[in-house]
């Protein structure tokens, strides 16, 4: 009894079975596709691309924590101009007293005053903090790299200037008879022992404790910037000791032809340190300059990888809701043919 | 006397429509059964008086039943290879989860930058130990989890050498009866039947041929060529392994004393559920271990700690990350197995542990009471100088053992990159030939059940017409009756 066209009934109610079950997958995994805009199986749909868009996020999250750390960085950077600023009007200030002092004799009771409130100021804005760290302390960025000059006991800065002065006129700055100390013996004094208390060694020995070595950041994916400048910088001593000149040698009491020689070896020594305060300034400047390039970089990147990030992962929503629409029709109809089959039976017709 | 012959063969005809109403009826009874074939009884007229069914007739087709065994075995050993993937593929997640040894250690290099950002911060340290713990829990869960894929390849192999031998067994019972039908024409349709839904849960397991004899006999081979059952079954034999940590190897299937399965062998199987699981436990599985292997040993070797000292005289130690063999490094381009199950996270750096995270910052971590090894000498609270040779290392070119299936010489992040790559592209490709061989046994079992399938419908107007030649058969009884007894009543 084979006919031409034969078909089981087992495989009749079988195969419609599949093809609901088969539709059914389909449509779950495009209302998934839906709601999340990505594909159900990303690692599935792109097969060997996944690593593609691996990469693309192991990109994205080293961009973006480089980008954090930049605004941190910046943050310091613009800590340390004003710092900076303040030191350069307060030194301005000075040079713009020593200048006439020179000539008239009154103003220079308070030129004495003018440069402790100076060296006060420098000392604070070395010491200037930000969240914990001392921006000028360069890697030491857990000590304050200037100690109290005018503390008491007294720093050992202020100490080493009152031995050195001591050693060299056989009486402490403090004494009236300095009157006494010859221009020529100052000019001497300055230019050596005063001056050899700045030297590099004896300016970490008693003045600064900041590391010679400033903060070095990654800036970008291949940059490494020095992002801070250190308190051991020649600017900051030369100031120093431009400052301590006028208010740590018993200047009001030196006679006048000494306090001349004083005068001038400050006025050459600040007008100096404005000078390379303003290298040290466009420096940073430059720096911060990197930074910001770098951060207007990385958001280009960033959104170049989330764009390629999108055009590797995402489906097209107008594509899928389209093909949610069929698989409903195509389901829609298969429940009508297995519904129809199941009532197209020969038993409805026989009667007995 | 012609009337009592015509009574006669009427008679003949209703046994016979009996007979096949009874064929019908048998077909009715198992119309949902994909096992059954189509019962039919081809009367014969007989020489002598009336109709006869000398024999039951059963619909097969011996090459649709060849075609379906061998796709059904190809479909089933893809099947068990795409599932294995999918579970491997667990360890990586969806790319947007970010959980995978990849994006774990992106995460890493990103915590680093931010701690090259705030150096001071023994917080942000911390958090540096913290993404180093995810990633080693990382590796040690993927690593975890390919040895349990292995073993429960390893176990299901023990099942399906199992059901192997207990199908066996039930074929020679079923065997021994076709061949005793067919000798004494008895009807064996049935136990055909029975027979055959045998071999195709066999194909199930492993993809066989079968030759039939003219008795009826059959033999049964893999689709290999050695023998599982020939006027007796053989003996299929696999010792599963207790523990298949990293680096170990699973036992070899015998068939008849020949290897089929699990060792390089000239008889090898190539389809059904065994050789998948065989696949998966000896290739697959090995290879995504190795590379997990590969990966941690290049993390252990990027963060390991040199001798700084003007004249280094000491060997580079295991630093941030670390293993059982640790301090000493793991060779960087052979392969340790069972390194990615080891790797951890150095207890002298994690706060959890009492250890010290600015470690990381200072170098030292290998052997923190040993001067030697760190970096920050001056110990300044902002030294970025190892943080971000750190990140560089992790961004270096490294050399990576050639078997693992990646290519040799790449960044860590890029070879654990190229790893997705490699377990994605494997499913993508495993999955769409899953779906491939799965249509060509759906459609190879529909045909078979096409064409020797039962159809209610056909079968109704089977009895349809069996039921006519019933009542003809009847009516003609009853005829010849009435003729028999108007005779006699002429003759009283």
């Amino acid at each position: 009894m084979i006919t031409p066209t034969f078909i089981s009934t087992a495989s009749l109610s079988s195969e419609t079975k599949a093809s609901i079950a088969r539709i059914q997958q389909r449509l779950v995994d495009a209302q998934t596709e839906l709601s999340t805009g990505r594909y159900a199986d990303v690692g599935l749909t792109l097969g060997a691309q996944t690593g593609v868009s691996v990469s693309l996020r192991q990109d994205m999250d080293q961009i973006q924590s480089i980008k954090d750390t930049n605004s941190i960085v910046l943050t310091r950077m613009q800590g340390s101009q004003a710092a900076l600023n303040t030191l350069a009007t307060t030194s301005q200030a000075f040079l713009n007293a020593l200048t006439p002092a020179q000539s008239s004799g009154s103003i220079k009771d308070t030129l004495v005053q003018q440069a402790q409130a100076s060296m006060q100021s420098l000392q604070d804005q070395l010491n200037t903090s930000l969240d914990g760290q001392y921006l000028f302390a360069g890697i030491n960025s857990d000590v304050k790299p200037m100690d109290d000059f005018y503390g008491d006991p007294p720093s050992d800065g202020a100490q080493a200037i009152k031995n050195a002065f001591v050693a060299k006129f056989g009486m402490s700055p403090d004494d009236p008879n300095v009157s006494s100390i010859s221009a020529s013996d100052m000019q001497d004094f300055l230019n050596n022992e005063f001056s050899n208390l700045f030297s590099d060694a004896n300016w970490s020995a008693n003045w600064s404790a900041a590391s010679d070595k400033p903060v070095n950041s990654r800036i970008s994916r291949t940059e490494t910037a020095d992002t801070s400048v250190t308190a051991n910088d020649n600017t900051f001593r030369q100031l120093t000791q431009a400052f301590t000149m006028i208010s740590g040698l018993g200047f009001q009491n030196l006679n006048s032809a000494t306090q001349q020689v004083v005068m001038q070896q400050a006025t050459q020594l600040v007008s100096n340190g404005i000078g390379s305060l303003t290298k040290v300034q466009s420096f940073l400047g430059v720096t911060q300059q990197r930074v910001s390039d770098s951060n207007d970089q990385i958001d280009t990147q960033i959104d170049f990888l989330n764009k390629s990030i999108d055009g590797l992962e995402s489906v097209d929503t107008a594509a899928v809701t389209t093909k949610i629409s069929d698989l409903s029709t195509a389901l829609e109809a298969a429940y009508a043919v297995t519904n129809r089959l199941s009532n197209l039976s020969i038993m409805d017709y026989l009667t007995s | 006397m012609s009337l009592t012959l015509s009574v006669d063969t009427a008679r003949s005809s209703l046994q016979a429509t009996s007979e096949q109403i009874s064929v019908v009826s048998r077909n009715i009874a198992r119309v949902n059964d994909s096992d059954a074939t189509r019962k039919t009884a081809t009367i014969v007229s007989g020489p002598g008086v009336g109709v006869s069914i000398p024999l039951i007739g059963r619909t097969s087709n011996q090459l649709l039943f060849n075609a379906y065994l061998t796709a059904n075995s190809s479909s089933q050993a893809q099947t068990s290879i795409t599932s294995a993937l999918d579970q491997l593929q667990n360890t990586v997640d969806d790319t947007d989860a970010e959980h995978s040894p990849a994006a774990l250690m992106a995460k890493l290099s990103a915590s680093l930058q931010t701690y090259s950002g705030d150096p001071q911060n023994s917080a942000v340290a911390a958090s540096v130990v913290s993404a180093a713990k995810d990633l080693s829990n990382a590796l040690n869960s993927a690593s975890a989890a390919v040895t349990q894929v292995r073993q429960q390849a390893d176990s299901d192999i023990a099942t399906s050498v199992s059901n192997i031998n207990s199908l066996l067994s039930q074929f020679q019972t079923l065997n021994n009866q076709v061949i005793k039908g067919t000798s004494n024409g008895s009807d064996i349709t049935d136990v055909l039947d029975a027979r055959d839904a045998v071999l195709k849960q066999l194909s199930n397991e492993v993809g066989i041929r079968t030759v039939t004899r003219d008795n009826g006999d059959m033999a049964i081979y893999t689709d290999s060529g050695v023998t599982l059952f020939d006027k007796s079954p053989r003996q299929v034999t696999f010792q599963q392994t207790a523990n298949l940590a990293a680096g170990a190897t699973g036992a070899a299937v015998y068939a008849d004393g020949v290897p089929i399965a699990g060792t390089p062998h000239i008889m090898e199987i190539q389809s059904g559920k065994l050789a998948g699981l065989v696949s998966v436990r000896d290739d697959i599985a090995v290879t995504y271990q190795s590379q997990l292997d590969a990966m941690a040993g290049g993390l252990i070797n990027a963060f390991a700690e040199t001798d700084q000292s003007p004249t280094p005289t000491l060997p580079a130690a295991a630093g941030l990350f670390t293993y059982s063999g640790g301090p000493a490094l793991p060779p960087s381009d052979t392969l340790v197995p069972g390194l990615a199950s080891s790797i951890k996270v150095n207890a002298n750096v994690d706060p959890a542990q009492g250890g010290d995270a600015t470690l990381i910052r200072d170098g030292g971590i290998s052997n923190p009471g040993n001067p030697a090894y760190t970096y920050n000498t001056s110990n300044g609270a902002s030294f970025t100088g190892r943080i971000q040779d750190l990140i560089s290392s992790l961004g270096a070119t490294q050399t990576f053992d050639a078997s693992t299936q990646l290519p040799t010489s790449s960044s860590l992040s890029d070879y654990a990159k190229n790893s997705v790559s490699w377990l994605e592209a494997l499913r993508q490709s495993a999955g769409a030939e899953a779906d491939y061989r799965s249509t060509v046994a759906q459609r190879a079992a529909s045909s078979l059940s096409q064409t020797t399938g039962v159809n209610l419908d056909e079968e109704m107007t089977n009895l349809l017409d069996l039921e006519r030649t019933f009542q003809a058969s009847s009516r003609l009884i009853n005829t010849v009756n009435d003729m028999l007894t108007t005779l006699l009543q002429s003759f009283s």
